[in-house]
């Protein structure tokens, strides 16, 4: 399933998220999120970012309100079809999470793989993913063999590799120096000019004046500004 | 061929497990293996003893008096009736004066007193063995229709010993069972724990896995074929342990010793070597299953 050209990638309608009773990480959010959009998701620490990305892959569900991803209500989706549904959002973290006893090939390639994809397919998209971040010719390498800007855009090939509708980043370039966040971004840019909505939380302002782009920005849950 | 791909992936990501956590997995193959050892000993030892309970059983006898008075015709007729019978395997005649070497042999004070009498008192029998396994039933039949017999005086056969053989018998199975069971599942729980510990190393691992879109079955997939070719290894290992086992004491008893009489000649019935290495690949996948018990909500709970 996906969406029509005029219905959001992404909405949220008076959504909540309490993590303890008076407590709440996101308050009454509602926005829309269109299709092919480039948005960044900002505010201090403590805003509810990672809460926001969290509830779009249902890695948590909303306490109120209602998620509709890719044309899906997020409440709908029961436990089996989760899976199938998390392969639609490619995710990149801060913190790279690349398996560090795989090869990067292997990192790439692991949701190919455990979709039972033919070895030549994988060899194939792995490699195409790889050369749109600059390192294929680092197939064999493992992770620690690799820097921290290296590892992030393994770690972008790797969201890509399924060619995902929407890409979702958590501070991607938190561990990254100003050049290497800079050339991540433009990896960004470049996946989104593609056709893929992408949702990038970080708190760099720097950053978000540089790349531009809409900016939705929360504030201890609340959403302050860019909610349409 | 989807499903293949399946398989091979599950056990080639199993083995790689293995062997990039090559410590912790010897660890858990010694630690299965020894449990697997214990597990197959105690099978050999109460399979042994019950092995020599029903040895005894076959060798009891059936002693059949006859009539002093009875013809060597009439002798000669019986033993082929006896011998005749599908419960008897053997039927070998005692006359009196062997009888009574036999008594000065196990008795020798009676046999004197006996010597001492005008005439040896003791009658001409036949020693029956019976053919094993013994069926009461028929062996109880078997016996009313001899003491109908002309010429026979009088059957005798130890009921009561059967009977406490029997009982040693079904004991000596149940305890080898309970002892199977027991300790099944204490090694179970051992491949469970150690499976757990071997999950957690991988926590990262699996919470990568979750995000990606792995179903709950590929993340457990590995695990379940590392843990069966882990048990396979160790009941691979427990068996030549039994093995080296068995020969150490075949060895050390030496050639003559009583105690080789009982022993079967391989540790285990092939039947069992087969269970006992089929049952630590079910036990190892049992508890690469098991051991993922929360590995859903590692997924869910991921750092972010």
């Amino acid at each position: 399933m996906g969406v029509g050209n005029d219905s959001p990638m992404i909405r949220f309608y008076h959504v909540s998220k309490y993590y303890r009773k008076e407590v709440a990480a996101l308050s009454e959010v509602t926005l829309r999120i269109q299709p092919r959009q480039f948005c960044f998701l900002t505010g201090p620490s403590g805003a509810g970012k990672s809460t926001f990305l969290k509830l779009i892959i249902r890695e948590e569900r909303p306490s109120q309100g209602q998620i509709i991803v890719n044309g899906r209500n997020l409440a709908a989706i029961s436990g089996r079809q989760l899976p199938f549904f998390r392969r639609s959002i490619g995710v990149v973290f801060q913190d790279f999470r690349l398996i560090p006893t795989k090869t990067i090939y292997e990192n790439v390639s692991l949701l190919l793989t455990i979709q039972g994809m033919p070895i030549g397919e994988r060899k194939r998209r792995a490699f195409e993913a790889l050369q749109w971040v600059g390192l294929q010719s680092r197939l064999k390498a493992f992770p620690e063999e690799l820097s921290g800007g290296e590892q992030q855009r393994v770690a972008i090939a790797r969201a890509l590799i399924n060619r995902p509708a929407i890409l979702l980043a958590d501070e991607p370039t938190g561990n990254l120096d100003p050049d290497l966040a800079y050339e991540i971004m433009k990896l960004f840019r470049e996946v989104n000019a593609a056709g893929t909505t992408v949702v990038v939380a970080t708190h760099d302002r720097q950053l978000i004046r540089d790349f531009g782009g809409r900016v939705i920005l929360l504030d201890r849950g609340r959403l302050v500004d860019g909610g349409e | 061929m989807h499903l293949l791909r399946k398989a091979l992936y599950f056990f080639s990501e199993g083995l790689v497990g293995l062997w990039r956590h090559k410590g912790l997995h010897l660890f858990a193959i010694f630690v299965v293996a020894l449990s697997l050892f214990v597990l197959g000993f105690s099978r050999y030892v109460t399979g042994n003893v019950s092995r020599l309970l029903r040895s005894w059983e076959q060798n009891l006898e059936v002693r059949v008096f006859l009539d002093p008075d009875a013809s060597e015709e009439l002798r000669n007729s019986l033993e082929e009736t006896l011998s005749a019978q599908p419960t008897i395997a053997s039927a070998a005649y005692v006359s009196p004066e062997q009888a009574l070497d036999v008594l000065a042999t196990i008795a020798p004070s009676f046999a004197t007193l006996a010597e001492e009498l005008p005439e040896n008192p003791l009658p001409p029998s036949f020693a029956l063995r019976l053919e094993g396994p013994m069926d009461p039933a028929a062996v109880r039949e078997t016996i009313r229709r001899i003491e109908r017999e002309e010429g026979v005086d009088e059957v005798l056969f130890d009921w009561d010993w059967v009977n406490r053989l029997r009982t040693y018998t079904r004991f000596a199975a149940f305890v080898g069972w309970v002892l199977f069971a027991t300790l099944g599942f204490a090694a179970l729980f051992t491949v469970a724990a150690i499976m757990r510990i071997l999950a957690l190393s991988r926590r990262d691992e699996i919470a990568i896995l979750h995000f990606i879109g792995a179903t709950g079955l590929t993340v457990r997939g590995p695990f379940v074929a590392g843990g069966a070719l882990l048990g396979l290894l160790a009941g691979g290992v427990s068996l030549v342990l039994l093995a080296l086992g068995h020969w150490l004491l075949r060895r050390d008893a030496g050639e003559d010793a009583l105690l080789l009489t009982w022993i079967s000649g391989t540790p285990l019935p092939w039947a069992e070597q087969a269970i006992l290495a089929a049952g630590g690949a079910l036990m190892g996948a049992v508890g690469g299953a098991v051991s993922l018990g929360s590995a859903k909500s590692w997924g869910d709970k991921t750092r972010g």
